[in-house]
């Protein structure tokens, strides 16, 4: 069964292209296109898409807050931020708003449909040029536990919002872990 | 006296009273200096006149008959001296052998009072009668077989009149000149050095912007009121000019940060997106081609580090995630710092600070701030852990602090203007910024004890 997917960017040349980078893809059904914010929440409102691709700037509201009242509302539909910005507080934000994808607009094909199969699946996917940086932090997985746990609303299922945050988890530590072992090899080398 | 003209703040009583009180002691030294001169050539006069007087009296009564006869009598009378009366400051007598009056001048009546039998003769002496009188006299025996003398005297209290009471009170008078210039050195400080020295302490504060308070010492003399008014003008006039200048600064400031802020969010919403654009193009003509083709993938290497350079462009600018929040904005800065600076740059808030609500204008101070901040401390005091903190304290007030390990500096908390005058333009331009958001920034920091920035302001 095809995956649907709704797109919101206010700017129309990279919608175009991003939406021609989903339409190649047989498994992946384009539903709507929208162009800022509070149509992008209409429409999904009405179309209750899979996945939902969504620009952190549109006028109206703004992507972090279509995903927030997608949390609100204990929708099914997984949300990508779909964005120029690589600030990793964006990529906080996001998360913390129920985003499960964090992706930048440079992105290529293979890396978006990669990005929309994780997420349709429950899991959760970053931009591997976002994800380096945030793999130097070490305290982000429970700084956002712990936030999640605490603004856990009753209308969440706390198994998929914990089963994201595991994601997030295992990835920043995998992340971690590989930069950790990097440095203290290095170091290891280093020393006499 | 020159001592006193180096240093005219700490020795203005010894001026002043140097300048009341020589002036009034010359004046009396001079006077008594005349008085002293004046009365001892009187009494020279004196002496000789009384001597001569004395002398030709008994030269005329000299002669060879032991008869005091009529016409010598007459003779005696016929002196000017007589006529004249009591005008004339002295009298003159004949007294016979046994120390009778003979005959008399007018106002010789005193003349028991003053008679000594030692006094001597033939010169003249100065004499005391019991209430004090002073008398010059003089006694001529007169060269006749029944004897004689002719005593001739002046009476000084007669000759200088009140003026010889004058000198007896001179000790009174100059103790009442003293007082007087006590009493008017006490006016002079009350009315003239106390008002001045609160005018030069308000001037001192007119330097700090502050406007001339309106109190002015009770009784002041009008002079200064006027230079104090006048200041107070001036006063006013210039913390208006301070104030125009500061509102200019701001729009100026904020007029920069808003044409920063346009900047970015044309270049991020136009050339950004449509670089973007192009390197989907890119990645789908690539997917597209069957064969490698390699310029084309040199274009999206190109177009990838074009989309980097405009976003890193627009961060400069004006980075746009301050709009996420105080918190995260720092949170974000300082992360990015790490990496710049290659040194370990952290952060940490109270939960006041993630809630609270900070205008992105005032964000973007902050930002800018740290920034300035941490590379004064990387720069200059090559500190590698640098540490943001901010709370809110119970005032409300938002206190951001920035605490390096670096070398520190001899900190001196000066205006904005000075630093800007002295070269700091840096910390200038921080100071500037926080007093254009209604805040403060303080520097403390020592020689080897790293630096703490304190950045205060209301939300």
């Amino acid at each position: 069964m095809a995956v649907r997917i709704l797109l919101a960017d206010d700017h129309p040349l990279t919608r175009s292209g991003i939406a021609e980078f989903v339409r190649r893809e047989s498994t992946f059904e384009l539903v709507a296109e929208a162009e800022d914010g509070i149509s992008a929440w209409e429409m999904i409102q009405e179309l209750r898409p899979d996945v939902a691709l969504l620009d952190i700037r549109m006028p109206g509201l703004d992507g972090v807050a279509v995903a927030q009242k997608v949390k609100n509302e204990g929708m099914n539909t997984a949300i990508v931020m779909l964005t120029s910005y690589d600030a990793q507080q964006y990529v906080i934000a996001s998360l913390r708003a129920g985003a499960r994808g964090f992706v930048l607009k440079t992105v290529s094909p293979k890396e978006l449909t990669t990005a929309i199969n994780t997420v349709a699946k429950g899991g959760l996917y970053l931009d591997p040029e976002v994800a380096s940086v945030m793999g130097e932090q070490d305290f982000i997985p429970e700084q956002l536990s712990v936030r999640e746990r605490e603004k856990d609303s009753a209308a969440r299922k706390s198994q998929r919002n914990f089963s994201s945050v595991k994601g997030l988890c295992r990835l920043i530590l995998r992340r971690y872990m590989t930069s950790w072992d990097h440095a203290t090899r290095r170091k290891h080398y280093c020393s006499p | 006296m020159f001592k006193i003209f180096a240093r005219p703040r700490s020795h203005f009583l010894a001026f002043l009273l140097c300048a009341l009180i020589f002036p009034s002691a010359a004046v009396v030294l001079v006077a008594v200096a005349g008085m002293v001169s004046q009365e001892r050539a009187m009494e020279a006069a004196v002496s000789s006149y009384v001597q001569d007087l004395a002398e030709s009296m008994s030269y005329h009564l000299s002669g060879d008959s032991d008869i005091w006869t009529f016409s010598m009598l007459n003779d005696f009378t016929r002196f000017p001296f007589f006529s004249w009366g009591p005008s004339i400051p002295g009298w003159v007598a004949l007294i016979g052998q046994d120390g009778r009056i003979i005959i008399a001048s007018p106002g010789a009546v005193n003349l028991a009072a003053i008679w000594r039998n030692d006094l001597p003769v033939g010169k003249a002496v100065r004499v005391e009668d019991r209430q004090g009188a002073q008398y010059t006299l003089a006694v001529y025996p007169v060269q006749r077989p029944s004897g004689g003398y002719v005593v001739a005297a002046v009476s000084w209290s007669h000759l200088l009149g009140g003026l010889v009471g004058v000198v007896r009170v001179w000790p009174v008078l100059i103790v009442i000149i003293a007082l007087a210039s006590f009493a008017a050195i006490r006016v002079l400080w009350r009315r003239l050095v106390n008002p001045l020295q609160a005018l030069a302490s308000d001037i001192d504060s007119m330097t700090l912007g502050k406007d001339i308070p309106d109190e002015l010492a009770q009784g002041t003399v009008k002079e200064i009121e006027s230079v104090h008014n006048a200041l107070k003008r001036y006063a006013q006039a210039a913390v208006e000019r301070d104030k125009l200048r500061n509102s200019y600064v701001r729009d100026v400031v904020r007029a920069q940060e808003q044409e920063r802020v346009d900047m970015a969010r044309e270049i991020h919403d136009g050339p950004l997106q449509d670089v973007t654009a192009l390197l989907q193009q890119i990645h789908i003509t690539l997917e597209d081609s069957e064969n490698d083709n390699e310029r084309i993938r040199r274009t999206e290497i190109i177009a990838k580090s074009v989309v980097r350079e405009l976003r890193s462009l627009c961060d400069e600018l004006a980075p746009p995630w301050m709009n996420l929040g105080l918190a995260e904005a720092l949170t974000e800065l300082t992360e990015r710092l790490s990496q710049v600076y290659d040194i370990q740059v952290t952060a940490d808030f109270d939960d006041s600070i993630r809630t609270a609500d900070v205008k992105n204008e005032k964000i973007l101070s902050l930002l800018r701030i740290v920034q300035e901040a941490v590379s004064n401390a990387v720069r200059h005091g090559q500190a590698d852990e640098i540490h943001i903190h901010a709370e809110k304290n119970d005032e409300g007030i938002t206190v951001l602090e920035i605490e390096d390990n670096g070398t520190g500096f001899e900190a001196k908390n000066i205006n904005h203007e000075t630093l800007r005058v002295e070269g700091h333009r840096g910390l200038a331009s921080m100071k500037e910024r926080m007093s254009l958001m209604g805040g403060t920034l303080d520097i403390s920091s020592q020689p080897g004890n790293g630096t703490r920035i304190t950045a205060s302001f209301r939300a």
